[in-house]
C-alpha cells in the first residue's frame, strides 16, 4: 500500500471530516518556512500542502503539485524520539530518530522509515556530505518501488541542528517525473537557509 | 460493541461517500478544446479493466464474474466498433499481458496519473497547483508502448462498480422513510486517451453509468457513447 | 488501474476477503481419506480454463500435473470468486513485492507439490517480500507465501504442514463456504467488524489490501481446525516429520510473547502481526496429540537452511524495519539454535542493540559485531559498526583500521564517499 493510495482515502475519509472538507491549502513561490520547521527553503513555483491528509507526525510536511504518487516533496524538523512517519497507535514500533546518530544511521532513519510506509525494498545510493541550512549533512538518492510495482527514485538530505534533525526529502516516479523534477529539487535543497 | 458499529457504519458510509463524492463531480467536467486525432490513427484499446458485484441486502458486495466478464467484452466490442467508425484503425492490448519492462511502467504510471485525475475532480482532494491545469503527462517513455505495439494512441478504461439486488432495492426505500442513505450500486466508468508520441494524456473522462447496462450489449454501446462523448476521435 | 480501483471500488474489495488465509484454533479431526471426495468434478473438462487464465511465473514446467478442479462457471458464486482471484493474483504478479528467484521459487513450490499430492497441479505460486508470518490459497490456485513466513519456520517439514494447512483450506473450498456465511445476516455484521478492525488498522485504504483483509476476515474455528488436520495428514503422508505443526504454532506464540509492543502481547493468543483469529491452545494440543501417535517423518532442516541462506540477510534486515526487537530477537536465537549462520546472526544482535539504545546495549552491540567477524558470513557492514563504535569511544587509530576493512569487503559500499571522508579526517587532521 503506497502512501498515496491512503493519501487519497484519507483525503475522504479522514480529512473531510476533521476540516469540514476545507479545501488543500495552497503554498507560494518564494521563501517558505513550514510551521515547526528549523529552516527555510525557497520554493521557484506554488505547491499544493497535502500534510493534513498524508498521516504523517507533527514537524513532517508534505507538498506536491501534481499529487503525492506524482511528486512529494518532504520538509522536516524531527525532534529526539520523533518518527518520519505516524503508526497506528503509541505502542506499534517504529523507526526513531535519536540525536546521537551517525551519518549512516540517520540514512538508515529515511531508508527505514519509507519501507514502513510500504515503499518496496528501499535502497539509498550515493551518499555524500552536503550542508543543509550550513549545517554539515548527509545526501543521497533513493531507489524503490511501490507495492504496484511502480519504479520510484529520490533524493534526501538530512543534517542535525542542535538535537533535532532538519530533512528534505522528494520522490517521484523514476518515469518521466523525477527528471523533470530533479534540478528544481537541487535548488530547493541548496536554497536551506536557518 | 455498540461503539464499534457506530464507527464501523461511519466508515461504511465514507467509502460509498466517496464514490458519490466522485460522481457529483462529474458535473463539473470541463469542456476541452482538443484537436481530432488525425486520420488513420492506430489507437490502441488497452482491455477495458471490468470489474462488477451485485449490492446484497446486507450491503455487502458479492462478485459476479458473468457481469465482470460480459461488461469487459461489450466494453471492448463497442469502444473497437467506435474507434474503427471514426476511421482510426483500432488494436488490443491487455494491459495485465504488458507489466513488465518499461511498458509496465507506463502503464503502472497511467494508473497513478489516471488517480491524481480523478483525486483532482473531487473537491476535497482538488490540489491548488491544478486548479486551472488539466494537462497531464505520462512522458515520452510511451513511445516505447507505441513502438512495440505499432499504434499512435492508447485508450484505457476502467469500469468499477456494483448492481443493488431486489432485496436491497427494497431496504434502500425502507431507509430512505428512516432517513438512513443506503447506497444502491453504481457503476463508475474513467477512460482516458494517451498520445504515444507525446505522453499526454489528449482527453479524459468519468461517467457513472446510469441507465445504460454494460452487462448488455445496447447498454454497453450506449454507455461507451456517452462516455467517449468529447473524445477527439 | 489499481488507483482507480481502489477509489473507486473500496467497499467492494472486500468480498476477496474469503481468501484463503491461515489463521488459528481448533478441535475436529475429520477422516482425512474423505476430503478429496466432497466435491465430485461437475462435468466440465479441467483444461477449460477461463480465456484470461494467468501464466504464473518461473514455474518449472516439467513436473506440473494438470489441475484437480475444473473452473466453475462464470455465473456461480464460486466463479464469482475466482474472477476476484484471477484479479488478485494478477496484481500479485506485478507488484512490486513479487520475489523472482528461480532457485527460491522452484524450491518452494517443489514443496507444496509434495504435500499437495494430487492437487499440485491447481497451485500457481508467489513468494512475496513481506516481514509478516503469512500464507494463502486462493480458490483459483493462486498461492502466496510471504518471506516473513519462510524465515520463521525452521526447517522443511514445518514448511510442508503450513503449506499443506493452505492447501486443506483450498481442498474444503473454506473460501466459497465462508462466502455463503456472510451472505445471510451473519454477513453484515461480519462486514462491519472486517471494516472496523480495517480502520482500526488506522489507514482506511488499507482495507482495499488482499492481505489485510484476507486476516481480518479468517476463517472459521472449525474451518482452521481443519486444515491443520489436513496439512498434518498430508505432510505426514509426505514423509515429514508428523511433530512439525505443532512446533511451529507454539514457537509463533511465543514469538508473540516476545514482543516489544505490549499490544501484540496482550493479543497472547495470536499467532502473528495481522491475525485476528486467536490461535488458542486447543489446536496445538490437536495437533500435538497426534504427533504423539505417530513415528518417523524426517525435518530436512539442513536442506531448507541451504535453501533460505542466501535470503537470510535481507530478510532479517527487513524484519528489523519493523522495529519490535524482541521478536526480532526471539527470531535470531532460533536461528542460531542449530549453531549456524553465526556471522550474519551476531550482527543482526549487534543491530538490534545499536538501534535499541538501552543501558548496556553499546557494550552489547560491540560484543556481537566483535563475535560476528570471527565467522566467515559477517556481512561487510560489521566492520562499518565496529569501526562507528571505535570512532564513538575516541579510538580514531581502530576507527580507520576497521573502515578500511569495511571499504575493502565492500568496495561498491554506497557509502564509500562518506567513508573515506571520514578516513581522511581521522588520519589526516584528526590524530
Amino acid at each position: 500500500m503506497s502512501i498515496s493510495r491512503r493519501g487519497l482515502l484519507a483525503a475522504v475519509a479522514g480529512g473531510c471530516i476533521a476540516s469540514g472538507c476545507a479545501t488543500i491549502p495552497l503554498v507560494k513561490a518564494g521563501p517558505y518556512r513550514a510551521r515547526g520547521a528549523g529552516f527555510a527553503v525557497t520554493l521557484s513555483r506554488p505547491w499544493s500542502d497535502l500534510t493534513a491528509m498524508s498521516f504523517r507526525p507533527t514537524g513532517v510536511r508534505v507538498l506536491s503539485i501534481d499529487g503525492v504518487q506524482l511528486n512529494q516533496l518532504v520538509i522536516a524538523t524531527i525532534e529526539p524520539q520523533g518518527a518520519l512517519v505516524r503508526m497506528v497507535d503509541r505502542d506499534t514500533p517504529r523507526p526513531l530518530y535519536r540525536s546521537d546518530m551517525g551519518e549512516t544511521e540517520l540514512v538508515e532513519f529515511v531508508i527505514d522509515s519509507l519501507a514502513t510506509l510500504e515503499y518496496q525494498d528501499p535502497q539509498s545510493t550515493n551518499l555524500r556530505p552536503q550542508s543543509l541550512a550550513g549545517a554539515p549533512g548527509v545526501r543521497f538518492d533513493i531507489n524503490t518501488r511501490t507495492e504496484a510495482g511502480l519504479n520510484i527514485t529520490g533524493t534526501a538530505l538530512v543534517a542535525r541542528a542542535g538535537e533535532n534533525l532538519n530533512l528534505l526529502m522528494f520522490l517521484a516516479p523514476s518515469e518521466h517525473y523525477y527528471g523533470v523534477f530533479a534540478q528544481e529539487i537541487d535548488a530547493v535543497f541548496a536554497s536551506a537557509a536557518t | 460493541m455498540f461503539k464499534k458499529k457506530v464507527f464501523a457504519l461511519t466508515a461504511v458510509f465514507l467509502l460509498f461517500s466517496l464514490v458519490v463524492d466522485a460522481a457529483d463531480a462529474q458535473p463539473r467536467r470541463r469542456t476541452q478544446r482538443i484537436e481530432p486525432l488525425p486520420e488513420h490513427s492506430r489507437v490502441l484499446v488497452m482491455m477495458p479493466d471490468v470489474q462488477l458485484s451485485l449490492l446484497t441486502a446486507a450491503g455487502l458486495p458479492e462478485p459476479r464474474e458473468d457481469w465482470s466478464v460480459a461488461g469487459r467484452d461489450n466494453l471492448a466490442q463497442s469502444l473497437a466498433a467506435l474507434v474503427g467508425r471514426e476511421q482510426h484503425v483500432p488494436s488490443a492490448l491487455n494491459p495485465a499481458e504488458a507489466m513488465e519492462g518499461r511498458t509496465g511502467q507506463i502503464i503502472r504510471l497511467h494508473d497513478v496519473v489516471g488517480g491524481a485525475i480523478l483525486a483532482n475532480r473531487t473537491p476535497a482532494t482538488q490540489l491548488p497547483t491544478r486548479k486551472n491545469n488539466n494537462v497531464w503527462t505520462l512522458g515520452d517513455g510511451v513511445q516505447e508502448l507505441g513502438a512495440a505495439y505499432e499504434a499512435d494512441y492508447a485508450l484505457f478504461v476502467v469500469a468499477r462498480g456494483s448492481y443493488a439486488s431486489g432485496a436491497r432495492a427494497a431496504a434502500a426505500l425502507v431507509g430512505l422513510v428512516a432517513g438512513v442513505y443506503i447506497p444502491m450500486g453504481g457503476q463508475q466508468t474513467f477512460a482516458s486517451l494517451v498520445d504515444l508520441r507525446t505522453g499526454q494524456v489528449v482527453w479524459f473522462n468519468f461517467v457513472t453509468a446510469g441507465a445504460n447496462d454494460m452487462r448488455e450489449a445496447d447498454g454497453a454501446n450506449a454507455l461507451v457513447l456517452e462516455l467517449m462523448r468529447g473524445a477527439p476521435l | 488501474m489499481k488507483r482507480l480501483a481502489a477509489a473507486m471500488v473500496a467497499a467492494l474489495a472486500v468480498t476477496t476477503a474469503a481468501i484463503a488465509q491461515e489463521s488459528v484454533q481448533g478441535e475436529q479431526i475429520p477422516p482425512p481419506a474423505a476430503t478429496t471426495q466432497d466435491y465430485p468434478a461437475d462435468g466440465e473438462p479441467a483444461q477449460q480454463a477461463a480465456p484470461d487464465a494467468i501464466a504464473p511465473p518461473a514455474q518449472p514446467a516439467q513436473t506440473i500435473p494438470p489441475p484437480s478442479r475444473p473452473r466453475p462457471e462464470i455465473n456461480t458464486d464460486e466463479g464469482g470468486l475466482w474472477g476476484m482471484s484471477d484479479r488478485a493474483e494478477q496484481e500479485a504478479r506485478n507488484s512490486g513485492q513479487l520475489e523472482r528467484d528461480p532457485a527460491l521459487n522452484a524450491y518452494v513450490r517443489e514443496v507444496a507439490c509434495r504435500v499437495a499430492s494430487d492437487a499440485c497441479g491447481d497451485i500457481r505460486l508467489y513468494v512475496m517480500n513481506r516481514p509478516y508470518f503469512n500464507a494463502s490459497m486462493a480458490p483459483n490456485g493462486y498461492m502466496e507465501v510471504w518471506s516473513g513466513l519462510l524465515l520463521r519456520v525452521e526447517d522443511e517439514a514445518q514448511l510442508a504442514f503450513v503449506l499443506g494447512h493452505e492447501i486443506g483450506h483450498y481442498r474444503e473450498r473454506h473460501a466459497l463456504a465462508m462466502l455463503r456465511a456472510v451472505r445471510g445476516r451473519a454477513g453484515a455484521a461480519m462486514v462491519f467488524s472486517i471494516i472496523a478492525a480495517g480502520a482500526g488498522v488506522g489507514i482506511v485504504g488499507d482495507i482495499v489490501y488482499l492481505g489485510t483483509i484476507a486476516s481480518v476476515f479468517g476463517f472459521s474455528r472449525e474451518n482452521e481446525s481443519q486444515a491443520d488436520m489436513l496439512g498434518y495428514d498430508h505432510a505426514v503422508a509426505a514423509r515429514y516429520d508428523p511433530h512439525a505443526g505443532h512446533m511451529l504454532w507454539s514457537s509463533l506464540l511465543q514469538e508473540t510473547q516476545a514482543s516489544d509492543n505490549p499490544d501484540v502481547r496482550r493479543q497472547e493468543t495470536r499467532a502473528s502481526i495481522f491475525r485476528t483469529h486467536p490461535l488458542s491452545a486447543d489446536r496445538i494440543e490437536a495437533l500435538t496429540a497426534r504427533a504423539a501417535q505417530a513415528t518417523g517423518g524426517e525435518t530436512q532442516r539442513a536442506r531448507y537452511r541451504a535453501a533460505i541462506r542466501p535470503f537470510l540477510d535481507s530478510w532479517l534486515r527487513s524484519d528489523l524495519r519493523r522495529r519490535d526487537y524482541g521478536q526480532t530477537w526471539f527470531l535470531l536465537d532460533r536461528l542460531a539454535a542449530a549453531g549456524e549462520d553465526l556471522g550474519v546472526v551476531e550482527y543482526y544482535r549487534g543491530e538490534i542493540n545499536r538501534l535499541r539504545r538501552g543501558d548496556g546495549d553499546r557494550e552489547r552491540a560491540f560484543q556481537h559485531y566483535t563475535n560476528a567477524i570471527a565467522y566467515p558470513d559477517a556481512p561487510a557492514a560489521t566492520w562499518r559498526e565496529l569501526g562507528d563504535l571505535a570512532l564513538r569511544d575516541g579510538r580514531n587509530a581502530e576507527a580507520v583500521e576497521q573502515f578500511t576493512a569495511y571499504l575493502a569487503r565492500a568496495p561498491q559500499a554506497v557509502d564509500r564517499a562518506l567513508i573515506e571522508a571520514r578516513i581522511q579526517q581521522l588520519s589526516g587532521g584528526g590524530q
